[in-house]
């Protein structure tokens, strides 16, 4: 595993670790959440906060994925033509 | 109600052409377990989203809502997490080792007929817990909508999922995944333009909704579930390891051609369900609690809501766009438990036949093909008839909870043996048997003795485990043995398997 999938999943711990802390039991979560916002409960704005940063991410994920994989296939690429080279084709 | 009859049996007719459409099509064990790797990254990720979004998510999770209301985002937003943590570091691997089952992936790795025994049984096992919570959605569906008994609901569910998968294989499975999660999308995007629309903006619907509790506290406030620290960081872990590591989801890698398919696909699917769930849990729920629970239209002689939770969402369809959307969501409910059971019986017909009983023969006679698709048909047709009369025993339990359940046994067993055999080069097979025997009893031994199933299936008056989320436990003690067993073994002489 490389040192950015562990970053990866310690940044998906962070996200949802406010979550995991509010629902413990009543009181929990800050009392500022308890309020509205032009009618709809800030409890369910931040939740659909958490929605929204968590598809963004595995976008970000699958993004970084594409670059990461044609960027090794493109090294192979070369390492192919640089060995044909040496060999003069016959590799 | 004749609507709503015609509605199912036109659903019934369409799953049964695509299957018997697959059925021409499928020549081996290649189609009837992979669909032959030809499905696109794209329809992979439909399916992705259609084996996903079950009977839970548009029935069991708006009825938790209306019990527990905010709590639930949990259930909603930890599996993403799991979703989005797969793609980054499960997918490319899983995909690049294995080939039919997760069975493969396991032994491409340690090349041991018994982690494959081990690996089948968790896949089924998972699957099977998975299966009866959808067989218990359709029996309460089935029931509302034709009047027809519990148990015979089942079984006529029983009976529609062998033939599909018997005959129509992973081809058929996909196939009606697909259809059923557009459908699936559009109706619930329906169902919350409605919603918004009656109640005239968001604001205005999270005020209808607002009823006062006998707790006195609102349903918008955190806290309701009041699960303790121990009980909410285990029921994350389990919703983010164990859907990271779902047999029925991962074996749907093995579908498309190659690893970069693979990654699409699972991209298309979390935008999917992260879209549809959000829908379902900004809108749809609290248009539950506006115009449906309290609303005596809605009840029975005891007050509760007439057909169990688990049917509120079909109730507010009714109030939303009378008999015809009723009968619509009705069938789309319906497609969607039917495309779901299918999907899970796949799996445990595959883990079956290509896992269990091809590690158990003698491994000098290989299998012939005809005889592991002979094995992979009567799979199906046990697995349906274990389904339904576990459904049966459940029938009264909430869809969320058995979902639930089948992702604690995923997190200590699935993903304890695929993220070692993937990442730690000292994994030894018989340290794999230990963590698949360890996180196997314990899920299912502490899942006996918590209060979900100790008290209110078995009626004890105490459970014997606090909670009804083992994974923080089983999880790291399937690791556990995993490291000693390995450690031990390599210390007495074994050495690791190659890499």
């Amino acid at each position: 595993m490389k040192r950015s999938d562990i970053l990866r999943i310690l940044l998906v711990c962070a996200i949802l670790a406010p979550l995991v802390v509010i629902q413990t039991g009543p009181g929990a979560a800050p009392a500022w959440m308890n309020q509205r916002l032009a009618g709809v409960p800030l409890t369910v704005v931040a939740t659909a906060l958490w929605f929204l940063v968590m598809m963004s991410l595995t976008a970000l994920f699958a993004r970084q994925q594409t670059v990461a994989d044609r960027i090794s296939a493109a090294r192979i690429a070369a390492d192919g033509a640089l060995a044909d080279k040496k060999t003069g084709g016959q590799s | 109600m004749s609507a709503s009859i015609g509605y199912f049996f036109v659903t019934i007719a369409i799953t049964l052409a695509i299957t018997f459409w697959a059925a021409r099509r499928n020549t081996g064990r290649a189609s009837f377990y992979a669909a032959e790797g030809r499905i696109s990254g794209t329809q992979n990720g439909f399916a992705i989203a259609g084996d996903y979004m079950s009977a839970g998510t548009i029935l069991g999770i708006v009825g938790l809502y209306t019990m527990v209301g905010v709590d639930v985002s949990l259930y909603f937003i930890a599996p993403l997490g799991g979703l989005c943590l797969g793609l980054a570091i499960l997918v490319g691997p899983l995909r690049r080792m294995g080939k039919y089952t997760l069975g493969d992936v396991v032994q491409s790795r340690l090349r041991n007929p018994r982690t494959r025994v081990v690996l089948g049984a968790c896949t089924i096992t998972i699957s099977l817990i998975n299966l009866v919570a959808q067989m218990v959605g359709a029996g309460g569906l089935i029931s509302i909508v034709f009047g027809l008994e519990f148990n015979l609901a089942v079984i006529t569910v029983g009976a529609l999922m062998t033939l599909y998968v018997a005959f129509g294989g992973m081809l058929a499975a996909t196939w009606v995944q697909i259809i059923k999660a557009a459908v699936l999308v559009g109706a619930v995007v329906l169902l919350a333009l409605l919603c918004i629309i009656k109640a005239g903006s968001l604001g205005e619907l999270y005020t209808l909704g607002d009823r006062p509790q006998s707790s006195g506290r609102s349903l918008y406030e955190f806290g309701a579930l009041n699960h303790g620290l121990f009980s909410s960081i285990s029921l994350a872990v389990a919703s983010v390891a164990g859907m990271m590591s779902m047999p029925h989801l991962l074996i749907r890698f093995f579908t498309v051609p190659d690893e970069t398919q693979a990654k699409r696909s699972l991209l298309v699917g979390t935008l999917l369900i992260g879209g549809t769930m959000g829908l379902v849990f900004l809108v749809v729920s609290p248009a539950s609690l506006a115009w449906v629970t309290g609303n005596p239209a809605y009840q029975d002689a005891s007050g509760a809501v007439s057909g169990g939770s688990n049917m509120i969402t079909l109730h507010l369809a009714r109030e939303l766009g009378g008999d015809v959307f009723f009968g619509v969501m009705s069938a789309v409910a319906f497609s969607t438990i039917l495309a779901v059971v299918a999907g899970l019986t796949v799996a445990i017909s595959s883990a079956t036949s290509h896992d269990v009983f091809a590690a158990l023969r003698n491994a000098d006679s290989p299998m012939s093909e005809r005889l592991e698709v002979g094995i992979f048909r009567l799979a199906a047709l046990v697995t349906s008839a274990a389904a339904v009369g576990l459904a049966i025993v459940f029938q009264h339990e909430n869809l969320t909870f058995l979902i639930v359940m089948g992702l604690n046994v995923a997190a200590s067993t699935t993903f304890p043996l695929l993220m070692l055999a993937i990442y730690w080069r000292g994994l030894t097979a018989a340290g794999a048997v230990a963590a698949g025997v360890v996180g196997l009893v314990s899920s299912v031994g502490l899942i006996v003795l918590s209060p979900a199933f100790w008290v209110k299936v078995l009626g004890y008056p105490e459970a014997v485990f606090p909670s009804d989320y083992p994974a923080l436990l089983c999880m790291p003690l399937a690791f556990a043995a995993a490291w000693l067993v390995s450690r031990l073994g390599a210390r007495s002489g074994q050495v690791a398997e190659s890499y």
